[in-house]
C-alpha cells in the first residue's frame, strides 16, 4: 500500500491576507486520560494521519472511536500522550500553554458540536465575529477582513446584525462556521457540523464549508457520523478503537496499514473474521493476500 | 462595554440576582457602622439631655466671707471672682458651654410678718425678672422682694406689705452711710416660675416650699420658696454669709460624640476639686462622670456593631460568593469559548470579570444609599430626635471591606473558571471540590465554635469580653450550617439509593440533584446560618425587651408612681386610703434609700394588702409566689386597738410594791395622720379605780400601741406595782377587748438596763394583771401584740440574714423602747425601687417604727395600670403635694434609648438583612442556575417526564433544603441564645438590675418559622416554576450558556 495525497482544494479568489492553509500530520498519536473512577483510558492508540494543506477530510467512526478526541488534540486543547502531532510546521506537543493559546488563535478554527456552543448568545453575528477576532494580536488584526466583510464574503451579510435568537438553526450553524474562520486559520476543525439539521440546512452548511475551503484554501477536518458528509468532502478517514482503520477515497474504501503493521478488517467482513481468527498474510504480486489458516 | 451591557440584559435575572446580592453585601457592611455612629450620637444626646442641667454644667462657687472674719470678702468681689473663673474655661471647651449666669443667695434666714415667721433664702439671679411671671413688679429698689403665692400666704402677706428680716439688724450699717441697716422690705410682687424644671434654674431647689408643721408642742415654721431680691441688696450685706455661684449650662445640641474625649480631657486637667477651701473659688462639674457613663453605653453599641457587622459581612460575602460562583459556572461556557478561540489571557479575564464588576460598581452606591435610608428611618423611629446619620470613615472602611470581599469573590470564582481545563468546561464537567481544603476550613470553623461554646459555658458574662465569646452566635450557627450541608448531601445520597427501589420521578430527580450539586448544599448552609442568626437576634431582642420591662418595673415600682410630699408613712397611708377607699387603684409606699444609707439598710415599706394587685412585680424576681411572700409581711396576731375621742378613762386597780412611788400611766398612740403621741392618762394611786384624761390628739382616731408605767416627774428609783387593767373607754365608748385577753399584750421593761421583770396575766373578774418591778432607769410597759417584737422583712438574696441589723430608719414605737429587730420572712433577687440591696416591710408596721419626723423617707403613691387620671387630683385633695408623676412606660422608653437596646436593635436589623441575604442568595442561585437546569429538564421532557413531575421535583428540592435550613437554624439560634444568655447586652448595669429571664420565646420561634417559611418558600416556589416554565424541549436546539 502506498500513501496517497489528498484531494486538491478548489482555490478561488483567495484573499491575500488569509493565512496559508496548513497540513495536518499525526504520527503515532496516543492519548490517555484518567476517568472519574481513576482508571486510565486509552482514547487514541497510535493514530497516523496526514492531511495535506487545503485538503478536506471527514473523520468518521462510531461513538467512542476517538475521532472527537483527535479533533480536540488537533485544536490544541489537549496534548498527545505520545506520538507527534503537527499542524503545518508546528509540533503541538512541544508548545507551552501560552503558545498553544496563540496557536488556537490563528492556527486552527474550531467549530464545536451544536451551534449554540460556538456563539455568545446575546451578541449579533457581527459582534460574535469581532469577539473571536480579539484572539488575533491587534497589530495583525488589521490584516483580517472586517466582521462585516467576512460575513458578506460567506453570504451571511444579511444576518450580521440580527439577534441570534431570530436565526434558524442552519443560519446559526453557518454563523458559527464564519466565526470559526474569523481569524483566518490554516485549518478548520468542525465537530458534527450537520448534526440535528434537516436536509436543506445540512446542504447550506456543507456548501459553506466548500466555500470556505475554496475561497480561503483552508484545510478542513470534519468529524461526522454522516457518511454522506464524508462523501461530499472527498476523503473519509474511519476510526475504530482509537486508531485509523480505513480510508475512503473517490467512492472506494481502503484499509490502512498502521505503523505497527496492523490492518483493520472492514466492518462488513468482521462477522466472518471474528476476533481471534488466525490468518496468513502473504505478498501476492505486489498486493497482500490474507487467507484463513487452512487447518 | 456594549457587549457587556447586552450580556447583562440577556442574563437579566441572573444579573439582577448578582446585583441584589452585591447590594446586600454593601448594605450589610454599611449598616452596622452607620447605625453605630448614629446610635452613639443618640446615646450622647439622650444622656446629656436626660441628665440634670447641673450635672452636665460647670459651676464655680465662692462664699462671701463675713466682714468679721479674718479675710473678709465682699459679695461683689465673690461675684466677680466666680464670674471670672467660670468665664475662664480653656478655649478648647469654652464654646460648648453657655455664658456664665451668676446667682447670689443668702443662707437660710428668718422672714417675718407680724407674728408669722418663716424660713427662707434671699436670692438674686441674673435675668431673674425675665424668667418669672410676676403679679406686681420685679424688685427694683434695694428693699423690694417678690414671693411665690404660697410663700406670701404662709406669711399672710400681699403686694405692698412690709416684711421683717430680723437678721439684717446684725449688719453693721448701710454701706458707707453710717446709718443702721433697715430690717424692713416691701413685697413688690407675687411671682410664679413658669417652669421650675427649666434649665435656667439649674436645679437649684429654689422652689422648695413646705408648710408650717408640728403640733403645738413642737411647731415648725414654713419654709419659703426663694425670696427674690435685687443684686444691690445682696451686694450691700456684710454680716450674712452669701454664696456666689456662676453656672454654665452645657450646650447639649452642640456636643457631638467626637467632642466628648476632648471635653473630658480638658476638664480633667482644668477642674481642681481639691480647691475646696472656703476662701477660694470652688469648681464643680459632674460632666466627666456623665461622659464616663456614656462611654460605657457607647461600648455596648460599638461592640454590637462590630459583632453584628462582622457576622453580617461574612454572611453577605458567603452569599455573594455563592451567587457569583453560580454565575461564573453558568458563564463557564463563554470563558471556554474565549479560550478555545485563543483570546489572550487578559481579554479572557476582562470578559470574565467585566459583568460582575459592573454590577458591583452599581451595587456600591445602591447599597450605600439603602443603608443610609434604612439607618435614617431607624434613627427617626428609635433614636434621639435630630440624631444625624453620618458617612464617616468607619462606614467608608466597611464598604471598602465589603467591596474588597466582593471583588475577591468575583476574582476567585473567575480564576477558578479560567484555570479549569477548557475541555472540561466545554463538556460541562462539574468541577470537583478539593475536599481536603474544604474539610480544613470546616474543621477550623467547628473548632472555633467549640472554643466559643466552651468560653460561654466557663466564663459566663465575662465571655462577652473575649472575641470568640462575642462571635459565638455566628460561629455556632455556622457550625450547625456546615453540619446541615453535610447532612443534606449524605441524606440525599441515601435517599437516592432508596428511590431506585421505588422509582417515583420527583423524588428520584430531587434526591440526585441535591446529592450531586454542591451549590444546593451551600444554600442549605446559608439558610441555616441566616435563620440561626435571626432566631438568636430575635431571642436576644425578646430577652432584652423583657429585661427592660423588668428593670423599669423594678426601678419605678408600679405602672404609675406619684411622688408626693407627706409627713409620715402612716399619714401617707391614711391619705391614700381616703383617696382610694376601695384599694383598687392606689397604694402608699415609703422609701428610705438616701445615698448615704448603706445598701443593706435601705427600706421600702409597702401597703402589703394592695401590693400584689398594684405593684409591677415580676415573678422571676423571687422563687416564692408574690401573694405568699407578701402575706408574710404582716404577722398573724390580735387586731389593732383603735379608739376615737378626747376623753380617756381607764378602770384600774393598783397594788404598789413597797418603797416605790405610784407610776404615771401613759398611752402610746399613733394619731390618725400617723404621728406618734404619748398621752398621760393619770397617776396610779393605791387601790385607785380609774384614771381619766382629756386629749385632743385622738379626736379623729388613734391606734393604741402600748401603755407605759412611767415615773412621775421628779420621782426617782424603781417603779413597782401590780396593776389590774379592767376597762378602757374613750368619750364613753368602751374599747371592747382592750383588756379581754392577757395574750393581746406583751410586757416589757424599756430602758438600757433591764435587770428586773414584768409579767402579765389574766385577772380574776376580767381584765389583765400586770406585775412589774423596774430598775432605777428603765420603764415598765405593755405593748399591744399587733406591734411585733421583730418586724417581718423580705430581704434581697444578697443580704446576709445573719447581719440583719437594726434599720437606722426604724425606732421603737414607744419612746425608749426596745431595740427593733428584723426577721427574714422571704427573699427575692431584687426589690422594687431598691434593686439588689434592701429590705421590704409592711408600711403600717414601718409607720409604727418610724420616728416623729420619719427623717429620710421619700413618699410615693403607686397607681395600678387601670387607675383613673382623677386619682392624682384626689390625692391632692387629701392633702398630699404631688411633686412628680412617673410611669414604667416612660422609663422603659428611656431604657430603649440606651446603648444596650440600640445595640440589640442593630442585631435585629442584622437579622432582617441576614434573612433577606439568604432568600436573595437562594433565589439568585436558582435563577442563575435556571438555564442550566432548564436544559436538564428539557432533556427529561423529551424522554416523557411530565412538567408536573419536574415541578414537584424542584419543589421537593427546595422544600428539603429550606426546611432543613430553617429547622436547624432555629434550633441553633435558640440554643445559642440560651448559651449566650449571660453575654446578651440587656442593660448597662446587669449586676444591680433584675435577673435576666433567658427562657426561649416560642412566639419568636413561631414568628421566625412563619417568616422564613413564607419568604424562602415563595423563593423556592418561584424559582421552581421559572425553571420548569423555560424548560421547553425546543431549548435543546438553542444556544446554551
Amino acid at each position: 500500500m502506498t500513501r496517497r495525497s489528498g484531494t486538491a482544494p478548489h482555490r478561488r479568489s483567495r484573499p491575500a491576507d488569509f493565512a496559508s492553509s496548513l497540513s495536518v500530520d499525526c504520527d503515532g498519536v496516543v492519548h490517555i486520560y484518567r476517568a472519574s473512577d481513576g482508571t486510565d483510558v486509552v482514547a487514541l492508540r497510535g493514530v497516523d494521519l496526514n492531511v495535506a494543506a487545503g485538503e478536506r477530510v471527514a473523520l468518521i467512526g462510531p461513538s467512542g472511536s476517538g475521532k472527537s478526541t483527535l479533533l480536540t488534540l488537533l485544536s490544541g486543547l489537549l496534548r498527545p500522550s505520545a506520538g507527534r502531532l503537527r499542524i503545518g510546521t508546528t509540533d503541538l506537543g512541544s508548545l507551552d500553554e501560552r503558545a498553544l493559546l496563540r496557536f488556537r488563535a490563528t492556527g486552527v478554527g474550531t467549530l464545536l458540536q451544536g451551534a449554540g456552543r460556538n456563539l455568545l448568545p446575546y451578541a449579533t453575528p457581527e459582534q460574535n465575529v469581532r469577539f473571536a477576532q480579539q484572539a488575533t494580536p491587534r497589530r495583525s488584526r488589521r490584516n483580517l477582513p472586517s466582521a462585516a466583510d467576512l460575513l458578506g464574503t460567506l453570504g451571511l451579510g444579511d444576518l450580521r446584525s440580527r439577534p441570534l435568537g431570530a436565526l434558524s438553526a442552519g443560519e446559526q450553524q453557518r454563523v458559527a462556521l464564519a466565526i470559526a474562520v474569523a481569524n483566518a486559520p490554516g485549518v478548520l476543525l468542525a465537530d458534527e457540523p450537520t448534526s440535528s439539521l434537516d436536509h436543506a440546512y445540512r446542504e447550506q452548511v456543507l456548501d459553506l464549508i466548500d466555500q470556505i475551503n475554496a475561497t480561503f484554501g483552508t484545510t478542513v477536518v470534519v468529524v461526522t457520523h454522516d457518511p454522506d458528509v464524508g462523501e461530499r468532502l472527498g476523503r473519509t478517514v474511519s476510526m475504530r478503537d482509537g486508531r485509523v482503520g480505513a480510508e475512503g477515497r473517490r467512492g472506494e474504501l481502503y484499509s490502512v496499514v498502521g505503523k505497527d503493521g496492523s490492518v483493520h478488517i472492514p466492518d462488513q467482513l468482521l462477522p466472518d473474521w471474528p476476533a481471534g481468527t488466525l490468518v496468513r498474510v502473504e505478498p501476492d504480486e505486489g498486493d497482500l493476500r490474507i487467507s484463513r489458516e487452512s487447518s | 462595554m456594549g457587549l457587556v451591557l447586552r450580556a447583562l440584559w440577556w442574563r437579566r435575572r441572573a444579573s439582577l440576582a448578582v446585583l441584589v446580592a452585591a447590594t446586600l453585601a454593601v448594605l450589610a457592611a454599611a449598616v452596622a457602622p452607620l447605625w453605630a455612629g448614629a446610635a452613639e450620637e443618640s446615646v450622647v444626646r439622650a444622656r446629656l439631655t436626660g441628665e440634670p442641667v447641673s450635672a452636665t454644667g460647670y459651676t464655680t462657687q465662692r462664699t462671701a466671707a463675713s466682714a468679721l472674719s479674718a479675710q473678709p470678702v465682699a459679695p461683689v468681689t465673690a461675684e466677680q471672682e466666680v464670674r471670672g473663673e467660670a468665664a475662664g474655661l480653656p478655649a478648647g471647651i469654652d464654646g460648648y458651654f453657655d455664658d456664665p449666669r451668676v446667682m447670689l443667695a443668702t443662707t437660710e434666714i428668718i422672714v417675718a410678718r407680724d407674728e408669722l415667721t418663716a424660713r427662707g433664702r434671699l436670692v438674686w439671679r441674673e435675668n431673674q425678672c425675665d424668667n418669672l411671671a410676676i403679679d406686681g413688679r420685679c424688685p427694683q429698689a434695694r428693699d423690694e422682694v417678690v414671693l411665690t403665692r404660697r410663700s406670701a400666704a404662709a406669711l399672710g402677706a400681699q403686694v405692698g406689705d412690709e416684711l421683717r428680716v430680723p437678721v439684717f439688724a446684725a449688719e453693721p450699717e448701710e454701706a458707707g452711710s453710717g446709718d443702721q441697716f433697715p430690717t424692713l422690705v416691701t413685697v413688690a410682687g407675687v411671682y410664679r416660675p413658669p417652669d421650675a424644671a427649666e434649665s435656667y434654674w439649674f436645679d437649684n431647689d429654689l422652689f422648695d416650699f413646705s408648710p408650717p408643721a408640728g403640733g403645738l408642742r413642737d411647731p415648725r415654721p414654713a419654709h419659703l420658696d426663694a425670696v427674690f431680691v435685687t443684686q444691690e441688696l445682696l451686694h450691700a450685706l456684710r454680716a450674712i454669709p452669701i454664696e456666689a455661684t456662676a453656672e454654665r449650662a452645657l450646650r447639649v445640641a452642640d456636643v457631638r460624640v467626637d467632642d466628648l474625649e476632648q471635653i473630658d480631657a480638658v476638664l480633667d486637667r482644668y477642674v481642681r476639686p481639691n480647691r475646696n477651701a472656703e476662701h477660694v473659688v470652688r469648681q464643680e462639674t459632674e460632666l466627666p462622670a456623665v461622659i464616663s457613663d456614656i462611654a460605657d453605653e457607647r461600648t455596648f453599641v460599638r461592640t454590637a456593631a462590630l459583632l453584628v457587622g462582622v457576622q453580617l459581612l461574612v454572611l453577605a460575602w458567603y452569599a455573594l460568593a455563592l451567587v457569583v460562583t453560580a454565575t461564573s459556572d453558568a458563564r463557564s461556557g463563554e470563558v471556554a469559548l474565549a479560550r478555545l478561540r485563543g483570546l489572550p489571557v487578559r481579554a479572557t479575564v476582562r470578559h470574565s470579570l467585566a459583568e460582575p464588576l459592573v454590577l458591583l460598581a452599581l451595587a456600591v452606591p445602591i447599597g450605600g444609599l439603602l443603608a443610609y435610608a434604612t439607618v435614617g428611618q431607624l434613627a427617626q423611629r428609635f433614636l434621639a430626635p435630630e440624631t444625624p446619620v453620618r458617612l464617616d470613615w468607619p462606614v467608608s472602611a466597611a464598604v471598602a471591606l465589603a467591596v474588597a470581599g466582593a471583588v475577591a469573590a468575583i476574582v476567585l470564582s473567575s480564576r477558578r473558571s479560567l484555570r479549569r481545563p477548557v475541555v472540561d468546561q466545554l463538556r460541562r464537567i462539574v468541577p470537583t471540590t478539593r475536599l481536603g481544603r474544604v474539610l480544613t476550613g470546616e474543621a477550623i470553623v467547628l473548632s472555633a465554635a467549640a472554643v466559643a461554646v466552651y468560653q460561654l459555658v466557663q466564663l459566663g458574662p465575662e465571655a462577652a469580653e473575649s472575641g470568640l465569646g462575642m462571635l459565638a452566635p455566628g460561629l455556632v450557627t455556622l457550625a450547625v450550617g456546615i453540619a446541615a450541608g453535610r447532612v443534606v448531601v449524605l441524606g440525599a445520597r441515601s435517599w437516592a439509593r432508596r428511590t431506585r427501589l421505588r422509582p417515583r420521578v420527583p423524588a428520584f430527580l430531587a434526591s440526585r440533584q441535591i446529592a450531586r450539586r454542591h451549590g444546593l448544599a451551600r444554600t442549605a448552609v446559608l439558610v441555616t446560618v441566616a435563620v440561626g442568626i435571626s432566631t438568636f437576634a430575635l431571642q436576644a431582642w425578646s430577652i432584652a425587651g423583657s429585661y427592660r420591662q423588668s428593670q423599669a418595673a423594678m426601678e419605678v415600682g408600679a405602672a404609675t408612681v406619684v411622688d408626693v410630699a407627706a409627713t409620715s408613712p402612716l399619714g401617707l397611708s391614711a391619705a391614700t386610703e381616703r383617696a382610694d377607699p376601695g384599694g383598687r387603684h392606689a397604694m402608699a409606699v415609703a422609701v428610705f434609700a438616701n445615698p448615704d444609707v448603706p445598701p443593706e439598710r435601705r427600706i421600702i415599706a409597702v401597703d402589703s394588702s394592695r401590693f400584689p394587685s398594684l405593684s409591677a412585680w415580676h415573678d422571676e424576681w423571687a422563687d416564692t409566689a408574690l401573694a405568699t411572700l407578701v402575706d408574710q409581711l404582716v404577722p398573724a396576731g390580735s387586731p389593732r386597738l383603735e379608739v376615737r375621742g378626747t376623753r380617756w378613762r381607764v378602770d384600774v386597780e393598783t397594788s404598789l410594791v413597797s418603797r416605790t412611788n405610784p407610776p404615771l400611766l401613759l398611752a402610746q398612740v399613733r394619731t390618725a395622720d400617723g404621728q406618734p403621741a404619748t398621752l398621760p392618762l393619770g397617776r396610779l394611786g393605791h387601790r385607785g379605780t380609774e384614771v381619766t384624761a382629756e386629749h385632743p390628739d385622738c379626736a379623729t382616731g388613734c391606734r393604741v400601741v402600748g401603755l407605759t408605767f412611767a415615773r412621775w416627774p421628779g420621782d426617782i428609783g424603781q417603779v413597782g406595782a401590780t396593776v389590774v387593767l379592767r376597762r378602757l373607754a374613750v368619750d364613753g365608748r368602751v374599747a371592747t377587748g382592750a383588756f379581754a385577753d392577757a395574750a393581746d399584750w406583751r410586757p416589757r421593761l424599756l430602758g438600757e438596763r433591764r435587770e428586773e421583770s414584768a409579767e402579765i396575766s389574766g385577772a380574776a373578774g376580767g381584765g389583765v394583771e400586770v406585775s412589774f418591778l423596774s430598775g432605777v432607769t428603765d420603764t415598765p410597759a405593755i405593748i399591744h401584740s399587733d406591734v411585733p417584737a421583730a418586724v417581718p422583712a423580705i430581704i434581697t438574696t444578697t443580704t446576709d440574714p445573719e447581719r440583719l441589723e437594726q434599720a437606722t430608719a426604724l425606732s421603737s414605737p414607744i419612746p425608749g423602747g426596745e431595740q427593733i429587730t428584723l426577721t427574714e420572712v422571704g427573699r427575692s433577687e431584687v426589690l422594687p425601687v431598691l434593686g439588689r440591696h434592701g429590705i421590704m416591710l409592711d408600711l403600717d408596721l414601718a409607720g409604727l417604727f418610724t420616728g416623729e419626723e420619719a427623717i429620710g423617707f421619700r413618699y410615693h403613691v403607686w397607681l395600678g395600670a387601670d387607675a383613673p387620671p382623677s386619682i392624682v387630683r384626689e390625692l391632692e385633695r387629701q392633702g398630699l403635694d404631688v411633686l412628680r408623676v412617673r410611669t414604667i412606660a416612660e422609663r422603659e422608653a428611656d431604657l430603649g434609648e440606651q446603648g444596650p437596646a440600640l445595640a440589640l436593635l442593630l442585631l435585629l436589623v442584622g437579622a432582617g438583612i441576614a434573612i433577606a441575604t439568604a432568600a436573595t442568595a437562594a433565589i439568585a442561585s436558582s435563577f442563575v442556575e435556571a438555564r442550566r437546569r432548564a436544559y436538564e429538564f428539557a432533556a427529561l421532557r423529551t424522554v416523557g417526564v411530565g412538567t408536573t413531575s419536574l415541578r414537584r421535583a424542584a419543589n421537593i428540592e427546595n422544600a428539603v433544603l429550606l426546611s432543613l435550613g430553617t429547622v436547624l437554624g432555629i434550633a441553633a439560634g435558640v440554643g445559642t441564645a440560651w448559651l449566650a444568655r449571660a453575654t446578651i447586652p440587656v442593660g448597662t448595669d446587669i449586676a444591680s438590675g433584675p435577673p435576666v429571664a433567658a427562657t426561649a420565646s416560642w412566639a419568636v420561634v413561631a414568628g421566625v418559622v412563619a417568616a422564613a417559611a413564607m419568604l424562602l418558600g415563595i423563593a423556592g416556589y418561584l424559582s421552581a416554576r421559572h425553571v420548569v416554565a423555560i424548560s421547553s424541549p425546543a431549548l435543546l436546539r438553542e444556544a446554551q450558556a
